[in-house]
């Protein structure tokens, strides 16, 4: 059996890869424009964004460990359900926890909470990579996708919070960087997203380019 | 821009893109400085450098931007030195007509605009709305109505600075204080208080920058008609519209014949009729095209007119329309096919929706 599912599976990969993949290189959200609706929504401040990224982070960490443990057992045919059920009971315990633990988190999140069923970076490290995986390197693809995640969220929320308000609030703390009345409003507003998305998106895939041409010239 | 494809003949169009851009910017240096002119006689010295600060950094800032992207972005050139590098920037930079697009902006910005709202709305008039879209000719929305709905949007609650001018702008007191809905008495009454029709054409109105110069605006849509630099249909069906749909709401609210005359000459209208809705680059190919742009635009001003909080209503509006120019482009493509009667029953149509939407919507939420 052991031996027989493992043809099945996909060839054998290095472990550091799979981890370290999904910070940058293939960054979930700014290089593969997965989770964009929630990153448009919820960045403009720096700590709810960062709330974000985590809570959608254990969301993947919980669903690929269920579904890389439970894949063999799930038919081909009826896989889509399976995996919406399970990404959905995850999304309600944490919206659960958050709700209890950090209410405040909980009321500034709204609506892009329960969202996270329909978060498509979720559901494609479920069916992409979990189903076909066992349980160690899904745990580290979860992992590594929620660092790219959490960064991602991360640099949105700080610029746009830096930009909009001159300053960064730190939960109890308040760092000021310029006076308020230097900054620029319209980057904490819903068009403000767009902008700094795109600039980001921009900036990464125009080092993506150079790169590249360097090494076929290189080659 | 794109072009309409037509079977010959075809004719060599005398006027070139820099001849078209030179002679805008002649009009607009005209115009501002008729407009600092005017603020000298009727409201004095420090309004004059106020105002003359703020055209100034618009247009140190505008290069500047233009400069320093073309700094950046060298398309794999290779220069020997730095000095060589800024010299290729002049000519990239003198084809965007930087000076053009912050001229637009500076006259539509009020006098108590901050000098850091100049630069944050410049910066993005140039860069993100021309230089990111693949510079002049390749940008999809009006630059200087990005700047301008970028300042007034984040610097709204900023831009009237109580050391020069305190107090509303009679558009703000217009807007903020009836939401446009007059008497006869409230209104002529606010009109006597500007001393009437005539000094408000001729400049006795504090508002932005570009106001008091309504009447170099005309001059300079004569002049440009005249040279051929744009079409004059735009202009002329913009605000016959416009004239058409307040005269009908006129007639709703009873009052005279001022009411009309009042929404052309108040807030950046005209000035935007003249230089923004004719921007041969995003706005419609064929005239056509152009009839039924001027006349949703003028639907599109008098509906944000009339019911939204915002006092100025045009940069908005040409940044609306400016979304739909891909799709009226399309439809009107074949239109020479069609004949006199059916473009006639097409303008008629758009003009009735017009009419219909900007009254409806502003009857039933008054």
């Amino acid at each position: 059996m052991e031996a027989n599912a493992d043809v099945n599976l996909a060839p054998k990969q290095d472990l550091n890869e799979v981890f370290l993949v999904g910070i940058i290189r293939e960054n979930p959200v700014l290089v593969m424009l997965l989770s964009l609706c929630p990153i448009l929504g919820v960045s403009s401040n720096f700590v709810n964004s960062v709330g974000m990224g985590v809570i959608t982070g254990v969301v993947i960490l919980f669903t690929n460990i269920m579904i890389s443990l439970s894949g063999r057992f799930i038919p081909n045919e009826i896989r889509i359900p399976v995996i919406i059920t399970i990404i959905a009971t995850a999304v309600t315990i944490m919206e659960m926890l958050t709700n209890a633990f950090l209410p405040d988190l909980h009321a500034a999140l709204g609506i892009f909470l329960p969202l996270i069923v329909v978060n498509c970076i979720v559901f494609g490290r479920a069916e992409g990579f979990a189903l076909k995986n066992k349980l160690l390197p899904s745990i580290l693809d979860a992992l590594g996708i929620t660092i790219g995640l959490v960064l991602a969220f991360g640099l949105m929320g700080f610029v746009r919070e830096l930009l909009g308000t001159g300053a960064i609030g730190l939960l109890v703390l308040d760092l000021r960087i310029f006076p308020a009345e230097f900054a620029v409003p319209l980057f904490v507003m819903p068009a403000g997203a767009f902008i700094v998305l795109g600039v980001i998106v921009g900036i990464i895939s125009t080092i993506k380019i150079s790169k590249a041409s360097k090494e076929k010239k290189n080659a | 821009m794109r072009f309409a494809y037509k079977p010959s003949p075809h004719i060599k169009a005398r006027v070139s893109t820099k001849d078209i851009l030179n002679t805008v910017l002649i009009a607009l240096i005209f115009v501002t400085a008729w407009s600092l002119v005017a603020q000298f006689i009727n409201f004095g010295t420090d309004y004059v450098l106020r105002s003359a600060l703020i055209i100034a950094v618009a247009c140190v800032v505008a290069i500047l931007t233009n400069v320093v992207f073309y700094l950046v972005k060298t398309d794999g050139q290779k220069f020997s030195s730095f000095v060589e590098r800024l010299k290729s920037t002049v000519p990239k930079t003198k084809k965007g007509a930087p000076l053009i697009t912050a001229l637009i902006l500076a006259l539509s910005l009020p006098v108590g605009t901050p000098i850091y709202a100049v630069i944050i709305a410049t910066i993005f008039a140039e860069f993100f709305a021309k230089l990111l879209f693949g510079g002049f000719g390749g940008n999809v929305f009006n630059p200087a109505a990005v700047g301008l709905v970028v300042g007034g949007i984040t610097f709204g609650s900023q831009v009237i600075l109580p050391d020069v001018y305190a107090g509303a702008t009679p558009l703000a007191t217009i807007s903020g204080l009836y939401g446009w809905r007059l008497t006869d008495a409230t209104g002529l009454g606010f009109i006597a208080g500007y001393g009437g029709f005539i000094p408000m054409l001729f400049g006795a109105v504090r508002g932005s920058i570009g106001d008091p110069a309504r009447v170099a605006v005309l001059i300079a849509l004569v002049f440009m008609i005249y040279k051929r630099v744009l079409d004059w249909v735009v202009p002329a069906v913009y605000i016959a519209t416009v004239v058409a749909i307040t005269g009908l709401f006129s007639l709703y609210l009873g009052v005279g014949i001022w009411y009309p005359t009042l929404h052309v000459l108040s807030g950046g209208l005209l000035f935007g009729a003249v230089f923004m809705a004719t921007d041969p680059v995003t706005t419609p190919v064929n005239r056509q095209g152009r009839i039924l742009f001027a006349i949703f635009l003028a639907m599109v001003t008098l509906v944000i007119r009339f019911n939204s909080s915002h006092t100025e209503s045009m940069a908005f509006s040409i940044l609306i329309m400016n979304m739909f120019v891909p799709l009226i482009d399309r439809k009107t493509a074949n239109i020479t096919k069609e004949s006199t009667t059916m473009k006639a029953v097409g303008v008629c149509i758009a003009f009735v929706i017009a009419i219909s939407v900007t009254l409806g919507l502003t009857i039933t939420l008054g």
